[in-house]
């Protein structure tokens, strides 16, 4: 059984969906389960962590623990990221359950590949005679608004569903008087 | 926050006719129904009556009624007692693979004895094929199991067809009616069931209380030994108010059979339909038609089951995703699995299924939220609807 704290985050969780821009960005698949995280990390010149975000499928310990996870690597160094653990992540949730424990190894997997993928990049620029760092700042306004366009683009969707989703309300209403009756 | 309890395979609420009928029996009439003196037959009075009522309901006789703790105990008397009391006979069992984990555990202990089991596949709709059940007779097979309604989808099997199969080989049919009771009829002399197991809260009765069917002549060997209730065939002091409970619950169940099904397939035919309409990915898992009104079994792409449930449950909404005996545990459906069902829809699946006393109110708010939430965590998700990374 999940804890009260856990699943507060997972009602709202922080740094959900994509990151535009970022240098970073890891994946891991559990083939067990299908559980698939998604870590995207964006850091400045001095190689700080200035923005963290994932996109995860997976259980309530899957989502919880990439979204305390990202939380807690805003204002890391990349150096100080690769001592980031499961640990670090019960700081933030409090105790997991046994039987998902391994969700919080999973999270850290897929930063680790978020950190390796970085320094892939990094090096590929470096050659390129590139820098991967063009004008860093937080994209987190950037992001919110992509996101109110989706919600916008759904609704829109929905709308153009609103006037069969009526008929069937209606039809389904003189069923159930009719039922009553 | 307003609840609504889509959960009803899962377990159902005790309805007021029901704990009517039982509550005297809590304070007025304790007696051991196995005492002799007044106060042990006026409870042995009330057992009889609610074995009266269980066999009344499924036509049998009432001294082939054995009530039981759960459904799952009955499960376990049917296999291992039908297999132990038949060893000289044969030591072959057929059950199919989406049976109940009471069904499929008590096999893995008989496993153990040396008994053989083959676990029949199921098509893509949860159907066991007659021909392969009949392919897999041998001489030596001493009883099939097959449940009448999958606990998960819905779909009924053709248990008459199964059961006639079985006779003429010579072999014993046991049926897990736990899904069944009060959403199809059941004749167990016209069926041809031999054994079949039942459970009281699955239908608006308590917890705790179950009933094995044993036709008269059929060789069962004892579960539970120690006693000599149910006479001689199952030990242990009855749990009376329980079983009036259940005796009034299978009584209104099959009196109200027609008016309830009306109406829950009203319901339910309305949410897929608006499901179907305002959320794109998902897939109906299940027989098409042959299947109990009550239980929906749906696939939503690129979720997962346990953060919609979660999120469901966070508004108000109560469903499953699949078997509350095991969803307790991070595994994968083994009815989905064996039915073939995709993975990506195996992942996202949920039941929901309707009782008797949901209102249109309750299913429109579970639509809105439906919608909302699938929205929601598929806006997280790194999977896209063709299964690849974002």
């Amino acid at each position: 059984m999940y804890s009260e704290r856990i699943l507060e985050i997972f009602k709202n969780p922080t740094n959900a969906g994509g990151l535009q821009g970022s240098q970073g960005i890891g994946k891991y698949i559990d083939e067990a389960t299908g559980d698939y995280y998604k870590i995207y990390l964006k850091l400045d010149e001095t190689e700080t962590i200035i923005d963290a975000h994932f996109k995860t499928m997976g259980s309530v310990g899957a989502i919880v623990a990439s979204s305390a996870l990202c939380s807690e690597l805003v204002n890391l160094t990349i150096e100080d990221a690769k001592e980031v653990n499961e640990e670090t992540i019960v700081k933030v949730t409090g105790e997991y359950p046994e039987d998902k424990k391994q969700t919080l190894t999973y999270a850290i997997n897929a930063l680790k590949s978020a950190i390796e993928e970085y320094y892939i990049q990094k090096e590929k620029a470096e050659k390129n005679g590139e820098t991967l760092f063009a004008k860093a700042k937080p994209q987190k306004e950037k992001v919110e608004k992509k996101t109110t366009k989706k919600t916008v683009e759904t609704n829109t969707e929905e709308n153009n569903n609103e006037k069969q989703v009526s008929k069937a309300k209606a039809n389904f209403d003189a069923m159930f008087e009719a039922w009553n009756d | 926050m307003k609840r609504v309890y889509l959960d009803n395979a899962a377990t159902t609420n005790c309805s007021n006719e029901v704990l009517n009928e039982m509550l005297p029996v809590f304070n007025a009439v304790y007696g051991n129904s196995n005492s002799l003196h007044t106060f042990g037959r006026e409870a042995s009075a009330i057992v009889d009556r609610a074995r009266d009522r269980v066999a009344n309901a499924i036509g049998a006789k009432s001294n082939e009624i054995y009530f039981t703790s759960s459904g799952t105990e009955a499960n376990n008397w049917a296999i291992k007692g039908v297999a132990r009391a038949n060893r000289a006979k044969g030591n072959h069992i057929i059950v199919s693979k989406i049976e109940h984990d009471s069904v499929l555990e008590s096999c893995k202990v008989l496993e153990q004895e040396g008994f053989e089991v083959t676990y029949l596949k199921v098509d893509q709709n949860g159907l066991v094929s007659l021909a392969d059940l009949m392919h897999n007779i041998r001489k030596d097979t001493i009883l099939i199991s097959i449940m009448a309604v999958n606990n998960e989808v819905g779909t009924i099997q053709n248990i008459k067809a199964i059961a006639k199969t079985a006779h003429e080989n010579g072999i014993v049919f046991h049926t897990d009616a736990v899904s069944a009771i009060g959403s199809v009829k059941i004749d167990v002399e016209d069926m041809e069931i031999d054994v079949m197991s039942m459970s009281a809260h699955k239908i608006y009765g308590p917890k705790g209380c179950g009933a094995l069917y044993i036709k008269n002549g059929v060789e069962c060997s004892n579960l539970i030994d120690g006693g000599t209730q149910e006479r001689g065939r199952r030990g242990g002091t009855l749990n009376v108010p329980a079983i009036a409970g259940f005796g009034k619950a299978i009584e209104i169940a099959m009196r109200d059979i027609i008016v309830n099904q009306q109406k829950i397939k009203t319901i339910r035919d309305y949410f897929v339909r608006q499901i179907s309409q305002r959320i794109q990915y998902i897939r109906v898992n299940g027989h098409p038609y042959q299947k109990v009104q009550g239980i929906i079994n749906i696939g939503f792409e690129m979720v997962d089951a346990e953060s919609l449930l979660m999120m469901l449950d966070l508004e108000g909404i109560e469903v499953s995703t699949g078997s509350a005996c095991t969803s307790g545990v991070a595994q994968k459906s083994h009815v989905l699995t064996a039915m073939g069902i995709p993975e990506e829809y195996v992942k996202g699946a949920i039941r929901f299924s309707f009782g008797k006393n949901i209102s249109k109110e309750d299913i429109d708010y579970t639509i809105d939220k439906l919608v909302e939430i699938v929205g929601k965590l598929r806006a997280i998700s790194p999977v896209t609807k063709t299964g690849r990374a974002k």
